[in-house]
């Protein structure tokens, strides 16, 4: 065992490395910045730019767009993904096309994408003028509190395919035998989905939600290009605004205190979402 | 003995320090030579170069200057040069032989390149130089009337005595003998096979169309001789003059700009309607041809094997590009990219080393052509756009219209400190002109200023800060732009006020100024130079329709009232209401501008949040763009009857646009900004924009990058220098002023003695006519002879008060940060439908997003 273990070390050691190098010290090293003054002598500042930082105003809307965005994009992104995870599983292998190409969006460039978007998007763009076929009126879908859809639309579309690709690999290591032995034995297709699948497919599911969030969290390039660094619709004013305006001011001090004032409840966010997969599990498999 | 041993010693070692010493310079930068150099910061006195091209070791330069033009021979790269005459005039040559006795060999034939288009500044004995006929005595003596082109006036023989002789041609003094026979005249200069050829093209006037036409092109051998240039005709045969112009799309003229010669070939970049391309002409058989040159060429010279190397400038993704094209197929092979490009380049390639020399971004390249990719830096070079000539002994000579540099390409004796200064204003040659001066102080100190325009003020300073990167030394920004703010309030600009000459300087500059440099007592910067434009009025064209100082407007809504009622006061004079002939389409944004920016400043100096959707703003902007500009006689660039985009910068119009705040124009007539307040109960506002030059607060030659920036200060722009110091007060008029005056007042008296000795008739009438015309000739040389007028100091000195610098530009950083959406809305609000409302709501959002980020 522990020849083994020794052995692991050297395929180990340049991930480890990395992780240590790209995440460990930044991580570590930011917290020193964010408590100095972010001057050139960078002059210690005890708890300060927490108070400074929680206190301001745009990092509270900031905050709170982001959150609001993840809470509506992560379940939609997890339920899409399950289900057309589920669908694709059920019609293979003739669907070997649609679950290589459901992955294609999550492979292209996002500024490719974005500039598609926007001439869907635009005034005189095909949606509007689908809606106008239907003798809707047009919406200005990239100016006003609308422009939340096109973004979560846009999310939705680029993360789906590897959420998609995750649940698969988890329906797909699922043996046929159980859901034959449980066809056999009378259960219905719900009872075989809630029975079988989903207990199996736990660890999977919350490895997307987990990313799901993730990713939510990360909504900026979306939201930039469309709206820019001080979006017109305030709706639009993400956390990750906020910081990219603060490291253009050189305001780092405040860019790594709302680094961590996010990571805080980002940590406190995925306790609760462990805690509910632990019990989820339990309930699943009969409560013990 | 041992006294001696010791008094050896010392003074062998008195004379190690001094050899040293003194070859501290040549150590520095080994066989580095500025030939010419003339100053781009304040211009004075005309003096160009038109070509630079290797001759035998040696090479030669065609310079200009006021005094004529001439050939400067070096025999190599060491050696002081040999001065020869160009005349390009055949009288002068003509007038030597006469002076020498010997008959001329050549009829009198004139200047053609100005043919039909008299030089009304040259003149001799009080009469001015117009279309008349000359008289060449010698051929005169010959009893052969000699007018066989239009002559300048002072070849004539203007003495009683000849004109009054019997050889006088009939009909001369009206002008019936002036018979024009065209003669080539050298418009390009060439350097083929290291001898010196012209580009002789013959012109003629067409009074039809008020055009001159070419008429034909062919090569002109020059000679040295006796200290003089002589031109003779070649061999070869003349071009195909239509089908050039027609390839170089150019219409009844010819200019070349940017050419090379290889081999037999010239090759010209030329800039169609199609884009860019290379026209070549076979020198030898003259035939034309030409291919498409690609895009954003910004440099380009002869490669080898009949190609052209070529390097473009992508302005999106700010790569150079550096391609050898084929000539005979025209395809193209890309041998390098360069990230971080230059948007001006020099281009140079030595055959016998198959190595290509580039200059960009500060910095002199070399590279095998093979390798291109890997160039390496060799030296500094403070030009940005220029052609090099690799002199084949490991050194090049780098020259544009100003300078002529001689350059070591061997890396290894480079100064042994590098000043790397980037610099963002994109024109202001300050940066540029402190490196000449700093290199006949520091010969150990090398200084790399990469220059570049950028209008988003992107630079990367923030990222060197955040990386605490000593790279860059020197960072010239836009004082009110948003990098220079981050720095400034995060305090991460080093303190200038320890160096003792820039404290000295800026302690001379107005309040204002000083107040914007020092921030808790510390300098932070020192100006470079101004940013940005204003409108102004013409003092000089007001006064000439009858108008006073204290008609003229003190608020905005005076200021547009009385620009309504211009049209009715202009209403026969020639003076027009704007001097930008596109004025209907610049106006109102330049109005709105100035308007906002005063408005910023007034909230802020009272200490109040920045709102600009006000009533007050909102009827000020929409009374401006309400404002029927074309009705006022403005034109757009869209009206049919527009007469081409043009601003005259004199006092032929009353408000003057693209002036520069807060000085104004620098020549007497033009247009200075007018102090307006937003409201009658309040003090006028002159909004200054600045750029600045910062120390990196890591630098390691902080020390050496200070004593840079106060040389810099010696380096000024003139406006910039009367701007800041508040002890420059003093008119300041060019150098060659003493002098043309003096000719002029001669001409002066001698047309006012041949006035007096002249008959009554039409003689009397014609000379009084002269002496009128030399009177007002002196007259405008008084107002144009000024590099800083006195009214525009005057002026200066009467808005102070109203004057402050501008720290922050909301509306430039709202605009720079905005996205494809915002950009379509701006568009929206300010377009035909101009919605005051939503545009000034559209900034302050952004504004009051900006604020409560904790700016």
């Amino acid at each position: 065992m522990y020849k083994k273990f020794r052995l692991a070390w050297p395929f180990l050691l340049p991930g480890l490395a990395g992780l240590l190098i790209f995440y460990g010290i930044p991580f570590v090293g930011g917290i020193w910045y964010s408590v100095t003054d972010g001057k050139v002598q960078n002059a210690f500042v005890g708890l300060e730019n927490y108070i400074s930082v929680w206190n301001n105003t745009m990092f509270q809307m900031g905050l709170k767009n982001t959150m609001e965005l993840s809470l509506i994009c992560a379940p939609l992104l997890f339920l899409l993904s399950f289900v057309l995870a589920a669908g694709l599983h059920r019609i293979r292998p003739a669907g070997g096309f649609f679950r290589s190409s459901v992955l294609l969006p999550y492979l292209m460039p996002s500024s490719a994408i974005l500039l598609i978007w926007l001439i869907w998007f635009d005034f005189r763009g095909p949606v509007n003028r689908l809606l106008a076929q239907f003798g809707a009126e047009r919406i200005d879908w990239l100016i006003g509190p609308e422009a939340r859809i096109p973004v979560i639309l846009l999310f939705l579309w680029k993360n789906l395919g590897f959420c998609v690709v995750i649940f698969m690999s988890a329906l797909q290591s699922i043996p046929e035998s159980l859901y034959e032995y449980a066809t056999l034995e009378g259960a219905s297709f719900m009872k075989q989905t809630f029975r079988i699948t989903l207990p199996l497919a736990v660890p999977s599911a919350f490895l997307v939600g987990i990313l799901s969030f993730v990713n939510a969290f990360r909504i900026f390039k979306e939201v930039y290009f469309i709206a820019g660094a001080y979006p017109n619709e305030p709706l639009l004013y993400t956390l990750q605004n906020y910081m990219s305006n603060m490291f253009n001011q050189l305001s780092y001090q405040n860019v790594t205190t709302a680094a961590y004032i996010f990571a805080v409840i980002v940590f406190v966010l995925f306790g609760v979402l462990f805690l509910s997969q632990r019990s989820a599990l339990k309930r699943l498999n009969g409560g013990d | 003995m041992k006294h001696q041993i010791g008094k050896k010693l010392i003074l062998w070692l008195a004379a190690l320090m001094l050899l040293v010493t003194s070859c501290a310079t040549a150590f520095a930068s080994p066989g580095d030579r500025t030939l010419k150099h003339v100053s781009t910061v304040n211009y004075d006195a005309y003096d160009s170069n038109d070509l630079v091209f290797r001759s035998g070791d040696g090479f030669c330069v065609i310079t200009s200057n006021d005094t004529g033009r001439y050939l400067l021979k070096y025999a190599d790269t060491e050696s002081e040069p040999e001065k020869f005459v160009i005349e390009e005039y055949n009288r002068d040559s003509w007038d030597e032989e006469e002076e020498d006795g010997a008959a001329a060999e050549e009829q009198v034939t004139g200047e053609t390149a100005e043919a039909g288009e008299p030089d009304a500044e040259k003149a001799v004995d009080g009469k001015p130089e117009t279309a008349e006929p000359a008289v060449d005595t010698e051929a005169e003596s010959e009893g052969q009337p000699a007018v066989e082109g239009l002559l300048n006036w002072d070849d004539i023989d203007w003495s009683d005595e000849a004109l009054n002789s019997e050889d006088m041609p009939e009909g001369f003094m009206d002008g019936e003998m002036y018979e024009y026979v065209p003669e080539p005249y050298v418009n390009t200069w060439i350097g083929w096979n290291g001898e010196l050829y012209g580009i002789g093209v013959t012109e003629t006037w067409d009074d039809e169309i008020q055009q001159s036409h070419v008429e034909g092109i062919k090569l002109q051998r020059i000679r040295f001789e006796d200290g003089k240039v002589i031109k003779e005709d070649t061999e070869y045969p003349d071009w195909d003059h239509e089908i050039l112009l027609e390839a170089l799309e150019m219409d009844g003229y010819f200019y070349l700009n940017d050419y090379v010669v290889s081999g037999d070939l010239l090759m010209i970049l030329s800039w169609g309607m199609n884009g860019q391309k290379i026209v070549t002409v076979n020198l030898k058989t003259g035939s034309v041809s030409s291919i498409e040159a690609g895009e954003n060429t910004v440099a380009f010279t002869a490669g080898p094997d009949d190609t052209l190397i070529l390097a473009s400038y992508d302005w999106e993704t700010q790569k150079n590009t550096i391609v050898r094209k084929s000539l005979a197929d025209g395809k193209d092979e890309v041998i390098a990219e360069y990230e971080k490009g230059a948007q001006s380049m020099g281009l140079g390639y030595e055959k016998d080393t198959d190595t290509l020399y580039m200059v960009r971004n500060g910095e002199l390249w070399k590279a095998p052509l093979a390798d291109a990719a890997n160039a390496v830096a060799v030296n500094d070079c403070p030009l940005t756009d220029c052609s090099i000539v690799p002199m084949g002994d490991g050194f090049v000579l780098l020259w544009n219209r100003n300078n002529i540099l001689l350059r070591n390409t061997d890396p290894t004796v480079r100064g042994t400190i590098a000043l790397h200064v980037e610099d963002n204003t994109g024109y202001n040659e300050t940066m540029a002109e402190t490196v000449f001066t700093l290199s006949e102080k520091r010969g150990d100190l090398s200084v790399i200023v990469n220059q570049r325009y950028d209008w988003r003020d992107s630079s990367t300073v923030l990222q060197d800060m955040m990386n605490k990167d000593s790279g860059t030394d020197i960072y010239v920004l836009p004082y009110d732009g948003a990098n220079f703010n981050a720095l400034k309030n995060r305090g991460y600009l080093a303190d200038l006020g320890d160096n003792a000459e820039i404290a000295k300087y800026v302690d001379r500059m107005y309040p204002y100024i000083q107040d914007a440099l020092k921030v808790d007592g510390k300098i932070i910067a020192v100006p470079i130079g101004l940013n940005g434009y204003t409108f102004g009025i013409s003092y000089k064209a007001w006064k000439k329709i009858g108008g006073t100082e204290e008609e003229l407007p003190k608020t905005w809504d005076q200021f547009l009232d009385w620009m309504e009622k211009l049209p009715e006061r202009l209403e026969g004079t020639e003076i027009s209401i704007c001097n930008d002939t596109y004025a209907a389409d610049s106006l109102s944004g330049m109005f709105m501008e100035t308007v906002m920016h005063q408005h910023q400043m007034r909230m802020e100096s009272k200490g109040e949040e920045v709102v600009f959707n006000t009533p007050e703003m909102r009827k000020l902007i929409e009374r401006i763009y309400n404002m029927d500009l074309k009705s006022l006689g403005m034109k757009s660039w869209e009206d049919e009857d527009n007469t081409g985009g043009y601003i005259s910068y004199d006092d032929s119009a009353i408000i003057s646009s693209y002036t520069t705040p807060p000085m104004g124009e620098q020549y007497s007539g033009g247009g200075y900004p007018i102090a307006l307040s937003l409201a009658e109960d309040e003090e006028p506002i002159v909004p200054v924009q600045l750029y600045v030059a910062c120390v990196n607060p890591f630098s390691e030659h902080a020390k050496e990058a200070k004593e840079f920036l106060a040389l810099a200060m010696e380096n000024l722009q003139l406006i910039a220098e009367y701007t800041f110091f508040a002890d420059k007060t003093e008119p300041l008029r060019y150098s060659s002023y003493e002098e043309d005056r003096k000719r002029t007042e001669k001409y002066l008296e001698e047309a006012k003695k041949y006035r007096d000795e002249a008959e009554e008739g039409e003689d009397k009438i014609y000379a009084e006519d002269s002496v009128k015309m030399w009177e007002e000739q002196l007259e405008q040389m008084e107002d144009y002879s000024w590099q800083m007028n006195p009214e525009t100091i005057e002026r200066y000195q009467k808005i102070l008060p109203a004057c402050r610098v501008l720290d922050h530009d909301f509306m430039q950083e709202i605009q720079s940060t905005v996205s494809e959406q915002d950009e379509q809305l701006m568009k929206e609000y300010t377009g035909d439908n101009m919605d005051i409302e939503k545009i000034l709501s559209f900034y302050d959002q952004k504004i009051q997003m900006i604020r409560m980020e904790g700016k």
